[in-house]
């Protein structure tokens, strides 16, 4: 694993803007950065990334299996009463899943570590499944890039296999909040892979979604949406008004409501708690005191930040580094703290996509902190030799 | 070799606007479009038929009169719009103008319509992507086209600063998205939150005028999130409610 870098495509701005990636650059700085890329072995891809995320995706589905039945462990993980039999019921009935990313700390040797587990509504899926690859082919074509350069990615072509074995139905709605185009950028793709799969696939704001007297989520033109993409987390859905009405509902949720135990970082002291030693896996435990100073060396996080917020971490050598945000109102974790790689000024995460239940490929994000922000640059990748 | 995704599928079809696939044969296209008009003059002037721009402004005001937050003081008032903007009622409260209507359509068009359109529409505001005019070319083919089946909402819009200091125009369930809860006002001060929710505005908007259910409601969705919104640093103009 190397970073290298390259000469950035001329206009790639018009030809990224064009498939739909408007959002390269965020308060003027780049947030798709092609000046340089990542390289990897394929032995690095298959032997330390590839099934590590196809084991972590497995470990993830055994501790929903145990969670389920476990009115304590649920409640562990904040989740209200009210819905315990909305996840059990999703869980035990096999409502279809689509995606998850894990994110991994890996420096291109020994064992990568998973320091999270984004399995309800991950982002940055545009730019991992097309964006970057449009790139390696564009820089292929002006052989700037070897012929046989490749990518792990096959994002898109999973994405369209599991809308295709999806159960058929009506029209299926996406939807994210109104105004943020990254969620959009996610969403739009999704919607143009399910109609690669030939599903009629509609946007709505998130907001603008309807509940009828008879409890029934409908359109703006008071149409049933029988299915429903939601870029928008069980957490918050359970605390929202329309919230109660999701139990009595006849609208299919995707991602389906047992990925609310895999999309809180309370799932992280679980994967420890079942599967102690795992190498993929770091210790990590609920945080029974977080008033106290962060141990040496560990990591505290709150269960349901989002983008870096609220992420503190001390480092074995007493270096503190801090993110602010609004979750506070939470329980929190504490992780053993496994520091991001470093090349050259970066701190560079892997993001390793899971669609439906296979390893899809990766993206790779960097920031100039340890902590990976909302702010921080998503950089291409290469596989070679 | 490990194989890639194929570049076809990224490439195959494209989103112009909020268009959507609409399977196989059939040659329209679902479409969904907003526009903010100042007046009635102003959504004329964009295309849109006069019966419906003036039916949209009669529907805003009507929900104007239902939803607009009122106040005991003319400071609380202006102070959660602009400086000026509020008027006294009969009873002797303060409540914002109307500053215009949100003109929001949707239906099904048939492509070489929608294409037709938004040549026109760029040729007239000279590639500037006028999307009210766009709406108002696209409302007049879909209501001379009684198979279209299209639809238009409206709802009356307000001038306000953002929280970057911005003025803008836009819908009350907009400026709540952004974080305003219009605490000093007669129906925060009694709700139990002290805020205007999005439920309030749902139930009031909700009632009445015949663009929309009386049985739906709407903006139950989404609360949590916009209360999280603005942290971030760099791109909390862009917020991002995924991870």
């Amino acid at each position: 694993m190397k970073k290298i870098g390259i000469e950035e495509r001329p206009h790639w701005r018009q030809s990224v803007e064009r498939e739909g990636f408007g959002f390269h650059t965020i308060g003027g700085e780049r947030y798709w950065d092609e000046r340089g890329y990542y390289l990897f072995t394929e032995e690095q891809i298959t032997r330390d990334l590839e099934a590590p995320t196809k084991a972590l995706h497995d470990l993830c589905l055994d501790v929903v299996e145990r969670v389920v039945d476990s009115e304590e462990l649920l409640t562990g993980l904040a989740i209200p009463p009210a819905f315990f039999d909305l996840v059990r019921d999703s869980w035990k009935q096999g409502h279809p899943h689509l995606y998850g990313r894990f994110d991994l700390a890996y420096d291109g040797s020994g064992p990568a570590k998973c320091l999270e587990a984004n399995y309800d509504t991950p982002t940055s899926l545009l730019e991992a499944g097309s964006v970057q690859l449009l790139w390696l082919e564009e820089q292929i074509a002006r052989g700037v890039l070897p012929a046989q350069a490749n990518q792990f990615n096959t994002i898109a072509e999973d994405l369209v296999r599991a809308f295709a074995v999806f159960p058929a139905g009506g029209a299926f709605y996406f939807s994210a909040m109104s105004g943020s185009e990254e969620d959009r950028g996610t969403t739009d793709f999704l919607r143009k892979m399910a109609a690669h799969a030939g599903i009629e696939a509609r946007h709505i704001d998130i907001e603008d979604i309807g509940l009828t007297a008879q409890g029934r989520f409908v359109d703006l033109e008071g149409r049933w949406i029988e299915r429903l993409f939601k870029l928008h987390a069980w957490e918050h859905i359970f605390h929202e008004e329309f919230g109660q009405a999701v139990p009595g509902c006849d609208t299919q949720f995707i991602e389906p409501a047992w990925k609310a135990i895999v999309s809180n970082k309370g799932i992280l002291p679980l994967l420890w708690k079942f599967h102690e030693g795992h190498p993929n896996l770091l210790p990590a435990y609920a945080d029974q005191n977080p008033q106290r100073p962060v141990p040496k060396g560990w990591v505290r996080k709150p269960f349901f930040s989002r983008e870096g917020a609220n992420i503190e971490i001390r480092t074995g050598d007493d270096q503190v580094v801090a993110e602010d945000g609004p979750y506070t109102d939470a329980p929190y974790i504490l992780q053993a703290f496994s520091p991001l790689p470093k090349f050259g000024d970066s701190y560079t995460v892997i993001g390793s996509w899971v669609v439906g239940d296979v390893a899809a490929g990766i993206g790779i994000r960097e920031d100039d902190s340890l902590i990976t922000k909302d702010s921080s640059r998503f950089l291409p990748h290469v596989v070679l030799g | 070799m490990r194989t890639r995704s194929s570049v076809k599928l990224l490439l195959a079809g494209t989103f112009p606007l909020a268009l959507s696939a609409c399977g196989g044969s059939q040659d329209t296209v679902a479409f969904n479009t907003k526009s903010n008009f100042k007046s009635v003059e102003e959504c004329v002037a964009a295309k849109v038929p006069v019966e419906v721009c003036s039916d949209a402004f009669m529907q805003a005001l009507a929900d104007h009169r239902r939803i607009a937050p009122t106040y005991d003081d003319q400071a609380s008032c202006d102070s959660d719009f602009v400086p000026g903007y509020c008027q006294i009622t009969p009873d002797g409260k303060y409540m914002p103008k109307m500053g215009g209507f949100e003109l929001a359509m949707s239906g099904d068009v048939p492509r070489k319509d929608l294409e037709q359109a938004q040549q026109q529409a760029a040729a007239q505001s000279g590639g500037g992507g006028n999307s009210g005019l766009l709406t108002g070319l696209l409302l007049g083919n879909l209501l001379s086209n009684s198979g279209g089946g299209g639809r238009y909402y409206s709802q009356p819009i307000y001038d306000s600063r953002d929280n970057r200091g911005t003025y803008t125009s836009s819908t009350l369930s907009r400026q709540i998205e952004q974080g305003k809860s219009f605490s000093r006002s007669t129906q925060a001060r009694s709700s139990s939150t002290n805020t205007y929710t999005p439920a309030t505005l749902g139930k009031s908007l909700g009632s009445g005028s015949g663009s929309v259910s009386s049985t739906v409601s709407r903006g139950g969705f989404g609360s949590q999130a916009t209360a999280r919104s603005g942290w971030g640093g760099k791109s909390s103009s862009i917020f991002s409610s995924g991870g």
